[in-house]
């Protein structure tokens, strides 16, 4: 049942490390194998890969999918200027999301660890108990964090729920922190010196990015102009709801769940006020998933038929 | 062979930790309550659990189900024979329905009636057609403090299950749920095997999981763990600390193979205040702390478990994550530092308390409103009244430090280094930090009056503010604690025994509230409601609180002092009677409205002792009343007995002559009204009715 991806693991054994974009590489040829369609970043800014719609909208209603992609992921909040060897307003998290959820889900993870050059037997896994939940996409979901030698690697989840409508079937989400990931495997404590290529380190391409959106995220984003780019986009988003225009539509909730983080960023909110915020995109995204389920249906699920051809 | 042995696993992937426990005491209860439901009889029983699974075994479970006999009730005999003496219809549907003969039925009588009875004996299936059943009604009745659907089924459940192995004796029982079948089969721990593993009869379960490094008995698990740990912190002499004494479950909970592993990290990180290593380990990481044995300090030394045996590589993710953490909070810990405590108050002006009742900053003002007015009600010096204030004043401003944030409950504890390390007295600090006990049921309480104070100011300007916006607690629905906010309040006052009276203060401070909701009456019995609860959970009886807590808001620790000595007191039998005699007095008198009294009228022997020994100890009760010493007071109430006893024995009270009869109620009174501020004897009811009611 459980095999390591043997090509892959030996080929790799040999190399003293990893570079950010090998794990990359392999990832993506890893899950290929497996089935799944390796997709691509989705040109909006937005919080994690679960807001792509690879996973947002495709998670929902009855059509299957599996789907593997890069997300750079953005963290107004966390953001500390370059400075912090562990904290980034951007970073990259690898992405899968296979509806329904193989009952073999778990080993298929397992292997993909191995896919990256980590032989799980040396190394000390664990799923500990960590359910998630994302207000503004009113979605939760049950399962893990996995740690590997006590450190945090992958958010594993079972949805159970998106835009507030219960899933069925049910999609499980992988979801690997590739900056930790590259950290373990290079055996660095700090996220600049991680290798990206066999030259260049995160540090070189990355550093003064962290550093001029922290300053922009934390001191110079203008607040009144982003309440009004939230008001615009939510009004934007409305009319092409009606429209039935829904792919369009929630380029506008991605947009407003970021511009939310912003106006946090920039201290803009009180408690209440962040509340009402966090309702908005939540009723917005709410509107998005009815609507895309609606014009699936209108379309005959589509991708029924092509799984069934398989 | 009428016996075999059952064993029944579930595979699923990792169960949340904290839920194995309740989940495989309620497998074993719904399982063993199946089988005895259905006559199944068996031996022992031996459970095992680990992240990845949950099993029981069986020893000597019958084959087939003991035979029984099948009894049911059928009309009464008036209805069952025709006046002929021949069977009725309402008797030939009976027989019918439960396809037996006339032959098959006899006549008893319950309830002073006749009734026909079906007694047959039914011959017991086998077991293995049953056992299905009875997993399947297990399965679907375990209940988990969150579940999940994961298949099309929508069957729910902790985590997926991914199999089932099922044998009795070595036949494997079919079954089914959520899409899984049953085998004969189960799995190793992932590190250590490959494939599945065939278990041939139940016996051979825990061997051939033991084989493939897995413990499947939890205590055998839990013991392993607890003696490495033990090897590793003898050498060094270390050892683990209380506040950790949760991880020997924890960590038990989430492997299959624990292994004990000593880490280290840089001594460098030892200058961080020790609550901030201590939870950096224990809530993010799972890791032991390790204390040096002699002088109880902390050290840089600690515990990982592991769930595989080699650690050549593990060992250095384990300390690096801990490092990580580590610098965080040292980061946290000098930026916070950099600026004065008191400079921090100010900052509290953004963070909302709640939306109607402003921000932290407004509450602490009023904190230290209340704060003046009960420390002017406390018998506390001038000197000790100035730093109360300053603690007040200083209560909350951790809540704005970078730590805090980070670790939400180190609310207090780092206000105590923040404050200290920024020259406030000791007292202070303390105070600071212990301003928030109890924080749960089993906490310790404020040692300092300076927290004391604090810690029931804060929490009855949360009282008086949530009722002053019209938000009291309803039914089960109580959002901002304040049931337990009381309970607080008065296990601080009873533990520094502060006497004070809390109408007044609740009185005084109404006028720091916009008062739109806000109505004394309403505060005082939400106070007395709860007070009341308080003392029921103390195992004080109704009566003995009903009636001991009279104006109990006058003096909340005197009430509860009244309290325990009645219930003291009680336990002594001659006692229990000599309440039930003056219940009896009382019950005599109540209604009687005209009385008199006076010496001379006394005309019997007995109700002269009465007065006499009564008027012997008059004073001393009223000189212990007035000291509050009421266990005195009682057991002098004990010594009545005997007088009271003989009174009733040759006193009528109510005798014919109305000049006799007012003046015996006179005396009962004039004894009665003695005792009335510590004990209101109406509201004692007979030990025997107060245990039924």
């Amino acid at each position: 049942m459980l095999t390591l991806n043997k090509y892959i693991f030996e080929n790799y054994q040999m190399k003293a490390r990893m570079t950010l974009q090998d794990i990359i590489f392999h990832l993506n040829s890893f899950w290929g194998s497996k089935g799944s369609v390796i997709a691509q970043p989705y040109d909006v800014e937005k919080g994690a890969g679960t807001f792509n719609p690879a996973t947002f909208l495709r998670s929902l209603g009855p059509e299957p999918w599996n789907a593997a992609y890069v997300e750079p992921s953005r963290r107004p909040t966390d953001g500390r200027y370059g400075d912090n060897p562990n904290r980034l307003q951007l970073f990259y998290q690898y992405q899968v999301l296979i509806k329904p959820a193989p009952p073999d889900i778990q080993d298929l993870y397992l292997e993909s660890i191995g896919a990256m050059g980590i032989d799980y037997r040396e190394h000390d896994v664990r799923f500990v108990h960590d359910d998630w939940e994302s207000p503004t996409l009113g979605a939760t979901g049950l399962g893990w964090e996995v740690w590997l030698d006590g450190m945090e690697i992958t958010q594993f989840t079972y949805f159970q729920q998106v835009g507030g409508i219960e899933l069925d079937p049910v999609s499980v989400e992988l979801t690997y922190g590739l900056e930790r990931i590259a950290m373990f495997i290079q055996n660095r404590d700090n996220v600049f010196d991680i290798m990206w290529n066999d030259t260049l380190t995160y540090g070189d391409i990355r550093k003064r990015e962290e550093f001029e959106f922290s300053t922009y995220n934390f001191k110079v984003a203008s607040i009144e102009k982003h309440v009004d780019f939230f008001n615009q986009y939510e009004e934007e988003a409305s009319l092409l709801l009606k429209r039935e225009l829904v792919l369009p539509a929630y380029d506008m909730v991605m947009k407003c769940s970021h511009i939310f983080n912003i106006l946090e960023a920039r201290g803009a909110l009180s408690v209440t006020e962040r509340t009402a915020y966090i309702q908005r995109v939540r009723n917005m995204a709410r509107s998005v998933a009815e609507g895309y389920i609606a014009a699936r249906e209108k379309l005959g699920f589509p991708l029924i038929k092509s799984a069934g051809a398989h | 062979m009428s016996h075999r042995d059952l064993l029944v696993e579930i595979g699923i992937e990792e169960n949340p930790h904290s839920f194995i426990q309740d989940a495989m005491s309620a497998f074993r209860a719904l399982f063993t309550g199946g089988l005895e439901e259905n006559k199944i009889s068996f031996g022992s029983i031996q459970e095992f659990s680990t992240p990845r699974r949950m099993a029981l075994y069986y020893r000597d479970v019958a084959v087939t189900q003991s035979d029984y006999i099948e009894e049911k009730r059928g009309p009464s005999v008036d209805k069952a024979y025709l006046p002929d003496g021949k069977p009725s219809k309402a008797l030939l549907g009976f027989l019918k329905g439960s396809g037996v003969g006339l032959e098959d039925i006899q006549i008893r009588t319950t309830n002073n009636r006749e009734y026909v009875f079906l007694s047959r004996k039914i011959k017991g299936r086998n077991s293995a057609s049953i056992l299905p059943g009875v997993l399947d009604s297990t399965l679907r009745s375990i209940s988990f403090p969150k579940t999940m659907r994961w298949e099309e089924s929508g069957f729910l459940f902790s985590r997926p299950i991914r199999w089932i192995l099922f044998l009795f004796g070595t036949e494997t029982i079919e079954f089914q749920i959520a899409h899984v079948k049953s085998a004969n089969r189960t799995y190793g721990h992932r590190s250590y095997t490959d494939t599945d593993l065939t278990i041939k009869e139940p016996s051979a379960y825990e061997r051939t999981l033991r084989d493939r490094n897995v413990i499947a008995d939890r205590n055998k698990r839990k013991l392993r763990l607890m003696q490495q740990i033990g090897e590793l912190t003898e050498k060094k002499g270390l050892s683990v600390p209380d506040i950790a004494a949760g991880l020997f479950d924890v960590n038990t909970d989430l492997t299959e193979y624990p292994n004990a592993v000593l880490c280290e990290f840089d001594s460098e990180y030892l200058c961080l205040p020790q609550e901030v290593l201590t939870s950096e380990m224990i809530e993010h990481q799972h890791y032991f702390p390790l204390t040096e044995r002699a002088t109880g300090k902390i050290t840089h030394f600690f515990i990982a478990i592991s769930n595989i045996e080699n650690h050549s590589k593990t060992v250095n993710g384990y300390q690096r994550v801990l490092r990580a953490r580590l610098d965080d909070g040292r980061f946290f810990f000098m930026e916070d530092k950099k600026n004065p405590f008191s400079e921090y108050t100010q900052r509290l002006n953004p963070v909302t308390f709640h939306e109607k009742l402003g921000s932290m900053y407004q509450k602490v003002g009023r904190i230290k409103s209340i704060c003046s007015i009960l420390a002017g009600m406390l018998s506390v010096s001038e000197e000790t009244k100035k730093e109360i204030l300053i603690t007040a004043e200083l209560c909350k401003n951790d809540l704005v430090s970078l730590m805090v944030n980070e670790f939400p409950n180190l609310q207090g504890i780092m206000g105590y280094y923040y404050a200290k390390e920024s020259g406030f007295p000791e007292t202070v600090s303390v105070g600071i930090r212990e301003h928030y006990f109890p924080r749960f049921a089993a906490d310790s309480l404020p040692k300092g009056i300076h927290g004391a104070v604090v810690g029931i100011a804060d929490r009855l300007d949360t009282i008086l503010g949530i009722f002053s916006i019209g938000l009291k607690p309803k039914g089960s629905k109580d959002p901002f604690a304040l049931r337990r906010n009381v309970f607080a309040i008065v296990r601080i006052i009873l533990s520094l025994r502060l006497n004070f009276s809390m109408k007044r203060l609740i009185d005084e401070s109404m006028s720091l509230y916009s008062s739109k909701h806000l109505n004394t009456e309403e505060v005082e019995s939400f106070f007395q409601d709860r007070i009341r609860s308080i003392f029921t959970e103390m195992n004080f009886s109704y009566d003995e609180i009903d009636a001991s807590l009279s104006n109990v808001l006058d003096d909340v620790c005197e009430a509860y002092r009244r309290v325990d000595a009645l219930h003291e007191f009680r336990k002594n039998p001659d006692f229990e009677d000599l309440l039930v005699s003056f219940k009896r007095m009382w019950n005599i008198i109540k209604d009687e409205t005209v009385f008199s009294f006076s010496e001379e009228l006394l005309s019997e022997d007995e109700e002269r002792e009465l007065f006499r020994y009564f008027a012997e100890i008059r004073e001393s009760v009223k000189q212990n009343v007035k000291v509050k010493n009421y266990r005195e007071v009682y057991s002098i109430l004990s010594s009545f007995k005997p007088y009271v006893d003989k009174f009733f024995d040759h006193v009528l009270v109510m005798d014919e002559d109305p000049a006799l009869r007012k003046n015996r109620i006179g005396l009962l009174r004039t004894i009665i009204e003695v005792f009335s501020e510590i004990i209101d004897i109406s509201k004692i009811v007979s030990s025997r009715q107060s245990k039924t009611g």
